[in-house]
């Protein structure tokens, strides 16, 4: 018997609608865990290099991993993937709540959509059956509409739903995929994908236990987490993740007014310390997690912000605020609110109305490219209206849809210098110039900038925290840049690889030696940290060949302009990134990962992963690179 | 670090803690007025309230990043900040 899987994935053929079910072996869970492996398996073996995000030949995975479901804290997550609207390579979101653990006791371990549907559907799993259904109904509907119509029309409120919203039926380049009306995948711009195919929504119901090889073991973990979560998580809990803003702009890292500035003075207005005090009705949670770090926000007229889309996390408050220049937290929690009921990524959204915002301030966007509306850092009702047009591509909206590059590209007259983002991926609310490192990773990342699966410079400048475990001993400074912090950020770009390959959540804080109890417990497999090091390493070698035969080069992994430019002022006052310290700090990167000095994954190393195969997918240009190197 | 440092009477900063740095606090939470000893030290406060320097990434004096050294004078906002990571 098998742990913590089914050894059951759904293929799921849109045009034709029918539904297949396939049977990987152990060995298949073993090497890529689920979550972001699987989905990097399948979309580099199954979609050709040429295929575009919206085509019928483009995949939409839907993937929990060999941990998701089983009943312990950050076990409730899932990821999302296919090749993305706004980079063109491998695209990939993770979200949490209910929806991923529900899936999982359905009896499905990955869900593979593919083609296009005739008409808008949807697919409903319950207790390891499966079912597409029409979805006429449910098209143009908001996600809490979406979400009510399912439950009536199955008789079922326990349902969990993840759906694509409005914004995704429209194409939107920067919509995300909706959990349970309050959780994101936002990144990638995969709603889209999911709108594209006329796939509204995936329900889950399930009512079957995750196999799990030692439950003694994973109750003893499961308990100790319950029982000590308030020793490192307590103000996480209080204020969410806008528990550390007002720390990032007091070091000057808040990114503000389209990152021209590293400080916010309306940061006191906005932070979790003060959404705690003022609009906080209670706090939500996910799936088996003692730690509700989740917000539940509602507030009077004028924008009466409804509750049950929860309220908005860190990366909300800095992208649709501070990014924005705009203080009024009842506005930005409006603005989370509508992102949320149309399906809409509030960085990709935020960072966008700052990148016209700036573009209008300079004066290369006036009102009559703006429908009349004054575009202005600090307008909080033209952030409102803004979103509303974008999700629905009104007017100068759907220029916005297109996101900040495509839209920056369009426009011309200089715009691409203020449209903030990697491979077309915005910036999320981390500052380069406060978290050097970071930048680098920005650069790597191959879904364009993230934070998620990045290294964040500021938690290793007093202490090396759990990094001890991999050898680390001494702390780095947050602006260092050499061989001793690339050997930082790798080491943080491999566990975090594997966390979206378990697809866990990386804010409950296993500890590194508690992360290989989980995976022993649940999966029963003989496991250690090495090899949960060689899951991450594996999908990023999977990831980068994907990307390369998509036409990415070394020269992509770079940073958009405004990060080499110093702030001019603020306690970061003169700094930019080093050009010559990052390209280093690239370079050193690819040899650590046993890449050329172009960033090509060598036969060698794809080998010593244990994932040969791969090399008969790197382009012939760069596979002859290799053998000169 | 305090010790010697005379109190002026009345004379007190309000502290701000941030992070997970409330748990350090004794019960009072992340916002209470603290008595400053005169010439004491931003060091000294954390020292006195109980809160391990390991623990504290930052600290700023009324919004104003400063180093551990700083003197605040009375009324003054301390802030104090731990290690921040991801979010």
């Amino acid at each position: 018997m098998s742990y913590g899987f089914w050894g059951k994935i759904l293929r799921v053929d849109l045009s034709r609608g029918t539904i297949a079910s396939e049977s990987p072996p152990e060995e298949f869970y073993r090497t890529y865990y689920g979550g972001r492996g699987l989905i990097a398996y399948y979309l580099l073996t199954e979609v050709g290099p040429d295929v575009d995000a919206f085509s019928p030949d483009n995949k939409l995975i839907v993937a929990p991993g060999v941990l998701t479901g089983a009943p312990f804290a950050g076990a409730g997550r899932n990821s999302y993937g296919g090749i993305s609207p706004l980079t063109g390579g491998y695209g990939e979101g993770e979200g949490g709540g209910f929806f991923g653990a529900e899936l999982k006791r359905a009896g499905v371990d990955a869900i593979v959509f593919e083609g296009i549907s005739p008409v808008p559907v949807y697919l409903y799993v319950r207790d390891g059956e499966a079912e597409l259904r029409d979805a006429s109904h449910l098209w143009g509907k908001t996600t809490g509409e979406v979400e009510d119509l399912l439950q009536e029309e199955l008789g079922d409120k326990r349902i969990r739903v993840g759906q694509c919203g409005i914004a995704g039926e429209n194409l939107v380049r920067i919509s995300a995929v909706c959990n349970d009306l309050s959780h994101y995948a936002g990144r990638a711009g995969l709603g889209a994908v999911m709108g594209s195919k006329k796939l509204k929504a995936v329900v889950a119901r399930g009512t079957m236990q995750v196999p799990v090889a030692d439950q003694d073991e994973l109750r003893g973990l499961a308990r100790w987490m319950v029982e000590h979560w308030p020793e490192g998580h307590q103000g996480m809990h209080d204020n969410g993740t806008a528990n550390g803003l007002m720390s990032l702009h007091t070091s000057g890292g808040l990114p503000t007014r389209n990152f021209q500035q590293g400080h916010f003075e309306g940061a006191e207005k906005i932070s979790g310390q003060t959404m705690t005090s003022t609009i906080l009705i209670d706090r939500d949670s996910c799936f088996a997690c003692p730690i509700r770090c989740k917000r539940v926000v509602k507030t009077g007229p004028p924008h009466n912000v409804n509750p049950r889309y929860g309220g908005p996390e860190y990366e909300t408050l800095g992208s649709l605020g501070s990014c924005c220049g705009i203080d009024d937290l009842e506005a930005i929690a409006k603005g989370n609110e509508l992102c949320n009921a149309y399906g809409l990524d509030t960085i990709g959204t935020g960072v966008s109305i700052a990148f016209a915002m700036e573009c209008f301030e300079r004066g290369i966007l006036t009102t009559e490219d703006t429908d009349g509306i004054d575009l202005r850092f600090g307008n909080a009702a033209a952030m409102v209206q803004m979103i509303e047009k974008i999700a629905r591509r009104d007017g100068f909206g759907d220029l916005l849809a297109e996101g900040s590059y495509r839209a920056a590209n369009k426009i011309g007259k200089g715009a691409e210098r203020y449209a903030i983002h990697v491979k077309g991926q915005e910036v999320p609310m981390h500052e380069p110039r406060l978290k050097h490192a970071l930048g680098v990773g920005y650069g790597l990342s191959p879904t364009g900038a993230d934070h998620c699966h990045n290294i964040h410079d500021t938690a290793y400048e007093k202490g090396v925290g759990s990094a001890a475990g991999w050898g680390v001993l001494e702390p780095l400074p947050k602006d260092y840049l050499g061989p001793e912090k690339v050997r930082l950020l790798r080491y943080n770009t491999l566990i975090k690889g594997a966390f979206n390959c378990m697809v866990i959540c990386q804010f409950v804080g296993w500890e590194l030696r508690q992360l290989t109890g989980l995976v022993h417990a649940v999966t029963g497999w003989n496991h250690s940290h090495y090899e949960l090091m060689k899951v991450g390493e594996r999908v990023l070698n999977l990831t980068r060949i994907l990307n390369l035969r998509r036409g990415f080069r070394a020269g992509d992994d770079r940073l958009t302009e405004r990060f080499y430019e110093p702030f001019k002022d603020g306690p970061l006052a003169g700094v930019g990134v080093d050009r010559e310290a990052w390209a280093k700090a690239k370079t050193t990167y690819y040899r650590m990962m046993g890449w050329t000095d172009e960033g090509v994954p060598t036969p060698e190393k794809l080998h010593e992963l244990g994932i040969g195969w791969a090399v008969d997918y790197l382009p012939g240009d760069v596979l002859k690179e290799t053998a000169g190197s | 670090m305090s010790s010697g440092s005379s109190k002026a009477p009345g004379a007190r900063v309000r502290i701000r803690l941030f992070g997970e740095l409330a748990r350090f606090s004794g019960g009072r939470g992340y916002e209470f007025d603290w008595p400053l000893s005169e010439g004491q030290t931003t060091a000294g406060l954390l020292s006195e309230i109980g809160i391990p320097d390991s623990e504290v990434w930052m600290v700023a004096i009324n919004g104003t990043r400063v180093e551990t050294g700083a003197r605040p004078r009375p009324g003054d906002e301390v802030m104090v900040f731990s290690p921040v990571g991801g979010g």
